[in-house]
């Protein structure tokens, strides 16, 4: 063990302010789920409050709405993962395959730009298309297909495909990234040699494109089985509203409504500490899976 | 040489040593002499300072208020008042100055449970020993309001003090109706919620769209989570006769409206317009900006909620941005009353704390009792003036609200003429003078122009506004004092707490489904649905709480 370290002690070095910046910013405040034990109050010392053992995750998970909260995260994070895991894949594979560079800059740019429109925009921009008045139903009654406007926004039916479409919109060009870098890591001469066996472009991505990105397909899963619960949170607190509350509370604005706003902030940790042990379980879980299945794993 | 050096640092170790001293004692002794300014206040020889957080602001638009009065009370009273806004929500604020240990001196506009919890914190001072000698006149005043004693702790301890205090016979709930079309069809009676929904039904009819062909709608709403949707709510249960949410029996038990047959009629009243086609489908998403800019633009014809709501969105923008505007053309508010009701409840009062808010001096003030005087101050005759209007005028016609001529306060003629000829602009004419928000902590409603005005300036000359005279006679009869009502609070870091933000989530939600119902029969049963689920959330439990409290309240005073 020592004489590893010593052997790699160049690298040992240079990850120095790593591994102080993520011991400071990341494993020192854990000491803060101590707060999802105790019945905390802001401006109490952490130490001396009254600890109350598991009472704020029984309270959770005797809640009423816990099930509905859990049903929620899990559909529109379910449908973000069924939408938003291929898309960016197809997406990339589609890029790779134009031929005009000028072009397919263009494409590139334009498709990431969503990424950095913030929630607050996106939100007046959904509100301005799908609204009761929007441009989407001005359209629809316009062209004599609807009589009344269709509720986009104002119907819990709606909204986990409202979501799910901003966030593909919002998140598909950027996801690209990883895999144009994946994909462009490919031996040329595979593609070559395809070529020679008469593979046409279809069967090229099939047998050369996918498997060659399969670890990072693979990585980019199991991350995101991890991270099912984190379905959002600014999108939901604005485009939400009353009438969507039943389809758009999520385990993160029930953490921050019943947490934060009103003051609980042991309840908030207990809610947090209890998505993050989920994310935990999971991510050893979908490791292990991958690792038996197509044998890449993350740790 | 050495000699010299050791002599040198001596003396100037001595004369450091007497400088410290003798500025020790400069700060112990004051060496200048009180006096007494044209106002009546003691000017302190050592300048009074204190932060002040004021609640949830703009901080640019605060400060620019602040920068009107708050220099000239340093050179006047030699008291310097830094007076903050965070554009933050006051709980989260609150929360954070208390985990950090950094909150200021005077914290105002918190709700009785969050100043609970700088008393349970040790963090508030106890103000009980101070106000016989620093607080004379804040004492009076709570005790012409008989509130005083229900603001001592058991003990008699007094930790905390109402922002506002006393009552403003104000409708906070009204239903509004657009005056020149009123006029128009005739003035026909609207007494009851059946005659309302006729006349507005009719204006739609008659106005089915807007100058840009844009939808009409009879009525909407905005907020409706939050405090937009608690003034429709209490306004529209007001008028079946419930009070501020909940039925009260003669045995003075509390009922809220979803467990009552009035809370259906009042479901299927708003449904009516719904199937009607009358009804904004965009009621649960509007903000308020959102709301003013559809009623601004004429798409929304009636209301149901705060009186201001339809002149800040109403008149106060027509008369900018139309140039054929003519004074007619503005909303005006009545009380409604169904015919099954006893009487009218849209708007309850309390006089302890007319803006639900509380103000206490923490343990951060060095010199609790120099601010007790200056709060004091503000409770006299002429120091109400300040907080209440700002800075005096200075040079004649330099646009302040008041001046204070021969040891007299008085109002200035240009925007008291502006005011009743309807064309003050508020933000500028008033707040940007420094009135109310950036010095109001503790103040009494009453008005400086007798008992029928209060602090707010626009209330200052009701007796020549006609419109506003005619809204306070039009709606005086469903205004009830809820004071006892009021004070009984369910704290939210509590389960019970939780159990109540889930239930009003709920109802919002659920009686949104209501009202959108596509028959009456489908309301009837989406209306079931709700009250089953509410009290199966717990409503019962809730209704139980606020009743043995009321209960407890009303044994007591």
């Amino acid at each position: 063990m020592l004489r590893t370290l010593y052997k790699e002690r160049q690298l040992w070095i240079i990850s120095v302010p790593i591994i102080v910046w993520v011991l400071i910013f990341w494993y020192y405040p854990m000491y803060g789920l101590y707060i999802a034990f105790t019945k905390y109050f802001p401006g109490q010392d952490i130490l001396s409050s009254p600890w109350v053992g598991l009472d704020n995750f029984i309270l959770f998970f005797r809640s009423p709405d816990f099930w509905n909260i859990i049903r929620n995260t899990l559909a529109i994070s379910g449908l973000n993962i069924l939408f938003g895991f291929p898309a960016p894949i197809i997406l990339a594979l589609l890029l790779t395959e134009l031929t005009g560079s000028r072009f397919k800059k263009v494409v590139q740019t334009v498709s990431y730009l969503p990424y950095f429109i913030s929630w607050v925009v996106l939100a007046s921009i959904l509100f301005n298309l799908l609204g009761n008045d929007g441009i989407v139903n001005q359209i629809l009654k316009s062209i004599g297909a609807v009589e009344d406007s269709i509720p986009f926004l104002s119907s819990g039916k709606n909204f986990w495909w409202v979501i799910t479409g901003a966030n593909l919109w919002k998140n598909v060009g950027w996801n690209t990234i990883i895999y144009l870098s994946a994909i462009a890591g490919i031996d040329p001469e595979l593609y070559d040699a395809g070529k020679a066996d008469g593979l046409g472009r279809f069967r090229a991505i099939w047998y050369i494109t996918l498997p060659g990105i399969r670890t990072t397909l693979v990585l980019l899963m199991i991350l995101s089985i991890s991270g099912i619960l984190n379905a959002g949170f600014e999108q939901q607190l604005l485009i939400g509203n009353p009438q969507t509350i039943e389809y758009h509370e999520v385990v993160d604005t029930y953490a921050y409504r019943f947490g934060i706003q009103l003051g609980n902030y042991s309840y908030a940790t207990a809610v947090g500490f209890f998505k993050s042990t989920i994310g935990l379980v999971l991510i050893f879980a979908a490791n292990r899976v991958s690792k038996k299945i197509f044998d890449v794993s993350i740790f | 040489m050495k000699r010299f050096a050791c002599i040198f640092l001596a003396l100037v170790f001595i004369m450091t040593l007497a400088a410290c001293g003798g500025q020790q004692n400069q700060n112990s002794t004051p060496t200048v002499k009180q006096t007494t300014n044209e106002f009546g206040w003691m000017i302190p020889d050592v300048t009074t300072k204190f932060t002040m957080y004021v609640g949830k602001d703009n901080p640019d638009k605060h400060a620019n208020r602040a920068k009107a009065v708050l220099p000239w009370v340093k050179e006047k009273f030699n008291v310097e008042i830094d007076s903050v806004v965070y554009d933050v929500d006051v709980e989260q604020k609150i929360s954070l100055m208390l985990a950090a240990s950094d909150y200021p001196e005077v914290v105002s506009s918190l709700t009785e449970e969050q100043a609970l919890r700088f008393v349970e914190q040790k963090k508030a001072v106890n103000l009980a020993p101070l106000m016989d000698k620093h607080g004379v006149n804040i004492k009076k005043g709570l005790e012409k309001w008989k509130i005083y004693s229900t603001l001592l702790t058991e003990d008699g301890k007094l930790f905390y003090l109402p922002r506002v205090y006393g009552m403003i016979y104000e409708p906070d709930n009204t239903a509004h109706l657009r005056y020149d079309w009123y006029k128009k069809m005739g003035s026909p009676s609207c007494v009851t919620p059946d005659d309302y929904y006729n006349i507005i039904t009719q204006m739609v009819r008659e106005h089915p769209k807007n100058s840009k062909g844009e939808k009409v709608y009879a009525i909407s709403g905005h907020e409706m989570a939050t405090w937009g949707g608690e003034s429709t709510l209490a306004g529209l249960a007001g008028i079946w006769g419930i009070k501020d949410q909940y039925k009260e029996d003669a045995s003075h038990n509390l009922t809220h409206w979803v467990n009552t047959d009035e809370g259906l009629a009042m479901t299927k009243y708003m449904n009516r317009f719904n199937l009607d086609g009358l009804l904004d489908p965009d009621m649960f998403i509007n903000k308020y900006d959102d709301w003013k800019q559809k009623f601004s633009n004429e798409r929304i014809v009636g209301h149901i909620g705060p009186w201001w709501n339809s002149w800040n969105a109403g008149h106060e923008v027509w008369m900018k941005t139309m140039s054929d505007y003519n004074p007619d053309m503005r909303y005006f508010q009545i009380m409604l009353k169904a015919p099954e009701a006893e009487r009218s409840y849209m708007t309850g009062k309390s006089a302890r704390a007319t803006w639900n808010q509380f103000t206490i001096i923490t343990d951060k003030a060095k010199k609790p009792e120099a601010i007790l005087d200056w709060l004091d101050f503000c409770n006299t005759d002429i120091g109400r003036w300040i907080p209440g209007y700002g800075r005096p005028e200075e040079t004649p016609g330099d646009g302040a609200l008041w001046k204070f001529v021969n040891g007299k306060p008085e109002f200035t003629e240009g925007p008291k003429n502006d005011l009743i000829k309807g064309t003050i602009d508020f933000d500028k004419q008033i707040w940007d003078r420094g009135a109310v928000f950036p010095l109001m902590v503790c103040n009494s409603t009453e008005g400086v122009r007798g008992n029928n005005t209060s602090f707010m300036y626009d209330h200052a000359f009701t007796d020549e506004m006609e419109s506003w005279n005619k809204m306070i006679a039009a709606t005086k009869d469903s205004i009830y004092d809820n004071t006892l009502q009021k004070m009984v609070q369910i704290s939210p870091s509590t389960p019970l707490g939780s159990k109540h933000q889930q239930i009003k989530d709920a109802i919002i939600s659920g009686w949104a489904k209501c009202i959108y119902s596509k028959s009456e029969a489908e309301c009837e049963k989406n209306f079931q649905e709700l009250r089953d689920k509410v009290n199966a959330l717990g409503l019962k439990e809730i209704e139980k709480f606020r009743t043995d409290e009321y209960k407890k309240l009303l044994a007591k005073y």
